[in-house]
């Protein structure tokens, strides 16, 4: 364990809307340039909780700290991608991929954009508007847009939920090059997924969220060294258990913790 | 794959369909559009020659009886004189009714408090008929020009305003956090997000003031100090000419859509991301 301090902590946090409590004593601690995945049953609170830490809702109880600075609101060193794109009909590829530095007042000053839609392989679609892209398409544009902003962490909703399945491993392959770009050492980034091959093929840890309102029922290591590919993950000696470990996590989550007592020694395990 | 001999279950060959059936709604070509557009008219104009010609020309016309009388009518100047000042009432009403209803529907769209305030009024105003309000605006305004354009105004101000308003309040709530998390400003909000996605409302609002303006014109020129082609459409009833009482509203009818063909196409050029969108 180094002694660097945390980039992110959450502290006892819980979230609520109204009186109903939707996550609860949620503790996670992310260094810089952790890919920390959030899984869980639906209705676990893991997109409620990502969108917490975005600044976006307030806390029942806790705190989440950046740097040590309490997240009260959403800032500019934050940036999300979410299930849906939520792209601008309106908006061009290119201005839709500008977005969030027009509205933060802050220039294009080295080409970002250009390079980005580039990296992307969005050049020859820049000034299409979304409805004219393939759902992969847009959500590289997503994707673009909240890397446009240079964000120190990146929030990403179910980023590829909504796509098909092989356009899914595409884009699993193009966010790990991305990460494992040495200009991105500084980014953190939490991704909240329902799918457990993502968690281990993309994050460095994995915390299965469970319950309502949700609590942390797991928090897992994954030792499969990187450069992971969605192809060879599969034959990993390591993924079986890492897997059953996640999948039996996930299997016990219909029930609170306290009602099973008769396992304690699963829900405590870490690496 | 192609040997029929294997297949378990004979199964009736379905005749091949000779064009594939098109869901509701399918796109007909540009060119037959026209086409059929024409078509329909010319069949109208041809019906209402046959039967006009058969008819007193006291109680009804036909367009080719139409036709003369608006040459006859632009030669003595009367039609343009009458369709200058219909159009100055109209475009100034339409104008004002148009901004302000477009200003109050963004006001009740994006603050609740501005909404509760006027909810009731406007909807009370809406359903009421307008024709009715318009010997009170006499009473107020006079029979002069000024009175006219209050008509318009009103006629054309709540089919905007509440179309406005709708499409603020439907403003995507996913869209709207998209720009949170991406730290906008309200007034960037507006920019990026709540005017374009109220662009479509507000000209749905706009389109539909347009017939309202055309009917405020008429029934302002009909019951204030009598002008425009609402005088000539009454004098020459009074005087059994009825082919030049038709000649106004033909112009009317067209005035009607041209307008709305105009915006239609502003539509376009100001929203080309609704183009391919069902």
């Amino acid at each position: 364990m180094s002694a660097r301090p945390p980039k992110i902590s959450l502290d006892q946090v819980a979230v609520a809307f109204g009186k109903r409590i939707v996550v609860q004593d949620v503790s996670i601690v992310l260094q810089e340039h952790d890919l920390l995945c959030i899984v869980g049953t639906s209705g676990s609170g893991k997109t409620t909780l990502l969108r917490a830490v975005a600044g976006l809702l307030p806390l029942h109880r806790g705190r989440i700290l950046l740097d040590g600075a309490m997240i009260t609101r959403p800032t500019p060193r934050t940036a999300m991608i979410f299930q849906h794109f939520g792209l601008f009909p309106w908006k061009t590829v290119r201005a839709n991929i500008a977005y969030g530095l027009a509205v933060q007042g802050r220039r294009d000053e080295d080409g970002t954009i250009t390079r980005l839609l580039e990296v992307m392989g969005l050049t020859a679609h820049a000034m299409r508007y979304p409805y004219q892209l393939s759902g992969g398409m847009q959500q590289r544009v997503g994707l673009a847009r909240a890397l446009a902003v240079r964000p120190e962490v990146l929030l990403l909703d179910e980023p590829f939920s909504a796509v098909d399945a092989i356009t899914r491993e595409t884009l699993q392959g193009e966010l790990i090059r991305l990460w494992e770009d040495p200009q991105r050492r500084q980014t953190t980034a939490i991704l909240v997924t329902h799918d457990l091959d993502e968690a281990l093929l993309l994050g460095d840890r994995i915390v299965v969220l469970c319950g309502t309102p949700g609590q942390v029922r797991l928090e897992l290591e994954v030792s499969i060294p990187r450069p992971r590919t969605p192809q060879d993950l599969r034959f990993h000696p390591a993924y079986p258990q890492l897997r059953r470990q996640l999948w039996e996590a996930l299997q016990e989550g219909g029930t609170p913790p306290q009602a099973s007592a008769d396992s304690p020694i699963r829900l405590e395990e870490r690496d | 794959m192609n040997t029929p001999t294997v297949r378990s279950t004979p199964v009736d060959v379905a005749p091949p369909q000779r064009t594939a059936p098109q869901p509701p709604g399918a796109q007909l070509s540009h060119r037959l559009t026209w086409w059929l557009r024409g078509v329909s008219l010319l069949i109208i104009l041809m019906l209402w020659e046959w039967y006009g010609r058969r008819t007193n020309p006291i109680l009804f016309t036909y367009p080719t009886a139409i036709g003369h009388a608006t040459l006859d009518m632009l030669a003595d100047g009367t039609l343009l004189q009458a369709l200058g000042q219909s159009l100055y009432v109209l475009t100034l009403g339409f104008a004002l009714g148009t901004l302000s209803g477009g200003a109050l529907g963004l006001l009740t769209g994006r603050s609740m408090v501005a909404a509760a305030l006027l909810d009731i009024p406007v909807t009370a105003l809406y359903a009421t008929p307008m024709v009715a309000l318009v010997p009170i605006l006499v009473l107020w305004f006079g029979f002069g020009t000024s009175s006219k354009i209050m008509v318009v105004l009103l006629f054309t101000i709540f089919p905007v305003l509440i179309n406005t308003m709708r499409g603020v309040r439907e403003v995507d709530p996913r869209l709207v956090e998209v720009a949170r998390a991406f730290c906008s400003t309200e007034y960037r909000l507006w920019i990026d997000l709540v005017l374009p996605s109220a662009l479509p409302f507000v000209m749905t609002g706009i389109r539909l003031a347009i017939g309202r303006a055309l009917i405020a014109v008429i029934v302002a020129e009909f019951y204030t100090a009598i002008s425009g082609l609402g005088y000539l459409i009454v004098s020459n009833a009074h005087t059994f000419q009825t082919a030049r009482v038709f000649v106004p509203v033909v112009v009317l009818m067209a005035l009607g859509v041209v307008t709305t063909g105009l915006l239609e196409v502003a539509e376009a050029r100001l929203a080309p991301w609704r183009q391919a969108q069902t």
